[in-house]
C-alpha cells in the first residue's frame, strides 16, 4: 500500500500540494482527477521521488520512503511526453529499463520480456521499427510497454492518454483498464479527463487547489458528490446549479422573476434547521434528471430552448431557466428547437442542496 | 453572411494530395463542421475557404460571387484558430476595436458594435485588462468576439477549443453552440473531435484522405453511417462490429456458434446474395439490450470490464476475438467474469462491406 501523509509542497509563492492524504491499496487503479494547477503532476512526481516535499511523508508498505532515492522505489513512470528513444527502435526502448546496470537482467529474459509485452500490447510487428516513425498512438503503447517490461510495484500515469486523438483515448483507456485487470497491478494516474478519469478507475481521488477533497468509486462520488468543486469537476456534462431562496413549500430561483419548483414541508424543515442567518442555498440537478417538455403540468416551468447539442445516444440541451443556464438531458425522440419555448420540472428527489458560500452539501440526501 | 459553395476544390502540394476534389455547400446561417482524423484535409480546406490558400483546381464561391482568386482580406472571413492569436499587449477593447479600426471605420460606428458584441459576448467586465493575463475561457470569447465584430461573411474556426482542459471545453463548446446560434452567422468549423462536431453541428462533414466520405446532419450520420469508417469515428464509443455469415435466415457470428434469428426484409433481401460471403455487422452499444436472464435469441456473453460513466456505463464483452461494447443503465448488478444474456435490436442493425468497409444496409 502507498501511502501520502500531511504532505505539502510550495514553490515561491505558489502552494502546489497543501496538506494532502492519499491511501492506494495493492492491485488499485487510484485516478487523482483535477483541473490543470490543482497540484496533480506535482503529487506524482513526489510519489516518484523526484521532488522533496516541504512537509509530510510518503510510505510505502508501512516503510517511510520520503527520501529514498527514485530507481530504488522500483515505481514506474510514463509522463504526458513520454520520453522514449527517438533513435533507439521498438525493441530497445523496451529493453532499456531491464539493461539498467541497477537490475542486471540477463539478456535472455530480457528478450522473453520485451517480447511478451509486445505481444500484449500487439506491437510485435513494430518491435524493429524506430520510435521516431511510430504514430502517436503507438509512441504510447510502446511507453506503457517500457513501463510494464520493468514488473514495479506502482505504475504511475501522468495524463497518460490527453495528448492523442479522441478515438484513440477511447481505445488505449479500455486497454489501461484491460491492463490492469489482467495483470493485477497497483496505478496511480493523474488527469484532467473525467471522462477517462470515470471510465478507468477504481477509485477517484477528486483534487483541488492541492488538496484532495473526495475519494469514492467513480459511482460513489457521482451519486453523492461532497460539494460544488466535485460535481462540476467529475460530471459529463457538469451538474447544473441554481442559487434559490427558501419559500414555505418552494424553491424560488433568485432573480428570475418568481420562477419556483416546489419541494415537500420536511425538505423546507431539514433546510431550515441548517441554515444559519445569511446562508444561501445553491441547488444542484444531474442534466439527465432535469425533466423537459412540450407541454405543462403541476408547477412546471417556463424555459428557452438556447440550443440542442446532439450526442448520438442522447440529446443535449441548452435551456435559459428564468436567466440562469441549465442543460437537460434528452433521450425519448422529443427534440426541441433553438428559440423555441418548453417546460422543465425539477424532481425533488434528484436535487443536491449546496450551501452558496463554502460549496459544501447542506446535508447528505 | 454568405452561402459558401466548394466546387471540385483540390489542394495538392507536390505528389500530396491534401485535398483532392471536394463539393460542399454550406448554407447561409449553418453551422457546417469538417470532422476527421489528422491529415485529412479539413484544415487545407478551411484555409481555401480562408484565400489562405490557392486551390490547384475548382472554385470557391461566397454567394454567388467567385471569391477563388480574391485575398482573405476581399472575402471578409472571420477566423479563429487553436491559439487564439490575440494582441497580448492590448486590452481586451483594442482587440475587438482592431479590425474596425484597420478597414477606417468610423468611431460613432466602432461604438455601436462594440456595444453590440460585448453584450453578445458578455464582455463588458473584461474590456480593460490586457488579453495576456484572462484565463483561455476568456480569451476564447473575446477572439470570437474580434472575429465577427467585422460582420464577416463566413466564421472559420479551426480547432479552437483544443487548447482547453476537458471540463472547460466541455463549457465553452455548449457557449459556442449558444452563440451561434444567437447571432446566426455562416460557420464553418474543424476538428478531430467527434463529439465536439456532433454537439455542435447542423451538417457533419466526414473526410478522409482528401475526400469528404459522408455528410449529413448528426442524427443521420450516426444512425446511418455509410461505411465502417463513419460507424466507428462517430459516437463514445463507436460502433461494434462483428464478422459474420449469412445462413438461412440468420446472422452466423464468426468465431462463435451464436446465431441471430433476423425478421427485417429490407436485410433479408440484400443478404440473400450474400450466402455463405463474410461481411460486417455493425451495432450500436446502446441497441444492445442485456439481461441477468436467459432471453429469447439473446447470446451468453462473459462481461470482461465494466467502465463506468456517471449516469451509465459500458460494459466490455468478448465476441470471438474483438471487444463487443454495451451501454447499460445502473439496473442491473454486473461484475467482470459475470454471464449475461445480451439482445441485439434488430431495427438498428448495419451490414457492411467486409473488404471495402461500405454499408450495403445502414
Amino acid at each position: 500500500m502507498l501511502e501520502l501523509r500531511n504532505i505539502s509542497k510550495v514553490f515561491g509563492d505558489i502552494v502546489a500540494v497543501d496538506g494532502l492524504n492519499l491511501e492506494v491499496q495493492d492491485g488499485e487503479f487510484f485516478v487523482i482527477l483535477g483541473p490543470t494547477g490543482a497540484g496533480k503532476t506535482t503529487t506524482l512526481r513526489i510519489v516518484m521521488g523526484l521532488e522533496k516535499p516541504d512537509a509530510g511523508e510518503v510510505y510505502y508498505d508501512g516503510q517511510e520512503i520520503t527520501h529514498v532515492a527514485p530507481p530504488l522505489r522500483n515505481f514506474a513512470f510514463m509522463f504526458e511526453s513520454h520520453n522514449l528513444y527517438p533513435v533507439l527502435n521498438v525493441y530497445d526502448n523496451l529493453a532499456f529499463p531491464l539493461r539498467s546496470p541497477l537490475f542486471r537482467v540477463p539478456e535472455d529474459e530480457v528478450r522473453r520480456r520485451v517480447e511478451s509485452v509486445a505481444k500484449e500490447l500487439h506491437i510485435t510487428h513494430l518491435l524493429k521499427r524506430k520510435v521516431s516513425h511510430l504514430s502517436g498512438g503507438e509512441q504510447q503503447r510502446v511507453a506503457l510497454g517500457r513501463a510494464l517490461v520493468r514488473k514495479p510495484r506502482i505504475y504511475i500515469l501522468d495524463e497518460p492518454i490527453s495528448s492523442l486523438d479522441y478515438k484513440l483515448r477511447e481505445e488505449l483507456q479500455t486497454e489501461f483498464k484491460r491492463i490492469h485487470e489482467e495483470y493485477g497491478i497497483t496505478i496511480l494516474s493523474a488527469t484532467h479527463d473525467n471522462i477517462s478519469a470515470m471510465a478507468m478507475a477504481s477509485r477517484i481521488g477528486i483534487m483541488e487547489h492541492g488538496r484532495i477533497i473526495q475519494v469514492g468509486s467513480p459511482r460513489e462520488v457521482y451519486i453523492d458528490p461532497a460539494n460544488v468543486s466535485v460535481a462540476r469537476i467529475i460530471g459529463a456534462p457538469s451538474m447544473n446549479f441554481l442559487e434559490c431562496n427558501l419559500g414555505d413549500d418552494k424553491l424560488v430561483i433568485k432573480d428570475s422573476h418568481d420562477f419556483f419548483f416546489r419541494v415537500k414541508l420536511e425538505t423546507v424543515r431539514l433546510l431550515e434547521e441548517k441554515l444559519r442567518g445569511g446562508d444561501r442555498i445553491l441547488v444542484g440537478i444531474w442534466p439527465e434528471n432535469v425533466l423537459v417538455s412540450g407541454s405543462t403540468g403541476e408547477a412546471w416551468m417556463k424555459a428557452v430552448v438556447e440550443n440542442v447539442e446532439y450526442h448520438g445516444a442522447e440529446k443535449f440541451v441548452n435551456l435559459n431557466l428564468g436567466g440562469w443556464p441549465i442543460k437537460a438531458l434528452l433521450t425519448d425522440d422529443f427534440v426541441p428547437k433553438h428559440g423555441s419555448e418548453v417546460f422543465v420540472s425539477l424532481p425533488e428527489e434528484s436535487l443536491y442542496f449546496f450551501y452558496v458560500d463554502s460549496g459544501m452539501r447542506i446535508y447528505a440526501n | 453572411m454568405s452561402r459558401v459553395k466548394l466546387e471540385n476544390l483540390k489542394k495538392h502540394y507536390g505528389n500530396v494530395k491534401a485535398v483532392d476534389g471536394i463539393d460542399l455547400q454550406v448554407e447561409n446561417g449553418s453551422f457546417v463542421v469538417l470532422l476527421g482524423p489528422s491529415g485529412c484535409g479539413k484544415t487545407t480546406t478551411l484555409r481555401c475557404i480562408a484565400g489562405l490558400e490557392i486551390p490547384t483546381e475548382g472554385k470557391i464561391y461566397f454567394d454567388e460571387r467567385d471569391v477563388t482568386g480574391l485575398s482573405p482580406s476581399e472575402r471578409n472571413v472571420g477566423m479563429v484558430f487553436q491559439f487564439y492569436a490575440l494582441y497580448p499587449h492590448m486590452s481586451v477593447l483594442e482587440n475587438i476595436t482592431f479590425p474596425l479600426r484597420a478597414c477606417r471605420v468610423p468611431p460613432r460606428k466602432i461604438e455601436e458594435k462594440v456595444k453590440e458584441v460585448v453584450q453578445i459576448f458578455q464582455l463588458k467586465n473584461l474590456l480593460k485588462y490586457k488579453a495576456s493575463i484572462l484565463p483561455p475561457g476568456d480569451q476564447q470569447r473575446v477572439a470570437l468576439a474580434r472575429a465577427v465584430v467585422r460582420e464577416p461573411n463566413v466564421l472559420l474556426l479551426d480547432e479552437p477549443l483544443s487548447a482547453l482542459d476537458e471540463k472547460f471545453r466541455e463549457e465553452m463548446r455548449s457557449e459556442l453552440g449558444k452563440l451561434q446560434k444567437r447571432i446566426g452567422i455562416t460557420t464553418v468549423y474543424v476538428t478531430h473531435d467527434q463529439r465536439e462536431a456532433m454537439a455542435l453541428g447542423d451538417v457533419i462533414v466526414v473526410m478522409r484522405d482528401g475526400l469528404i466520405l459522408q455528410t449529413g446532419s448528426p442524427q443521420e450520420l450516426y444512425e446511418h453511417p455509410n461505411s465502417v469508417f463513419v460507424g466507428n469515428f462517430l459516437g463514445t464509443p463507436g460502433m461494434n462490429f462483428v464478422e459474420c455469415v449469412y445462413e438461412e435466415n440468420s446472422l452466423v457470428l464468426k468465431g462463435t456458434d451464436y446465431r441471430l434469428k433476423l425478421h427485417r426484409p429490407d436485410l433479408i433481401d440484400v443478404l440473400k446474395d450474400y450466402q455463405s460471403r463474410e461481411f460486417i455487422m455493425g451495432i450500436r452499444p446502446e441497441y444492445v439490450h442485456i439481461d441477468g436472464e436467459a432471453v429469447n435469441g439473446g447470446l451468453l456473453l462473459e462481461v470482461i470490464a465494466i467502465e463506468p460513466a456517471g449516469r451509465y456505463r459500458l460494459v466490455d464483452f468478448l465476441v470471438g476475438e474483438k471487444i463487443f461494447r454495451v451501454r447499460t443503465d445502473w439496473g442491473l448488478s454486473l461484475v467482470a467474469g459475470q454471464k449475461v444474456w445480451a439482445r441485439v435490436r434488430e431495427d438498428k442493425v448495419c451490414i457492411f462491406d467486409r473488404d471495402n468497409g461500405m454499408a450495403i444496409v445502414s
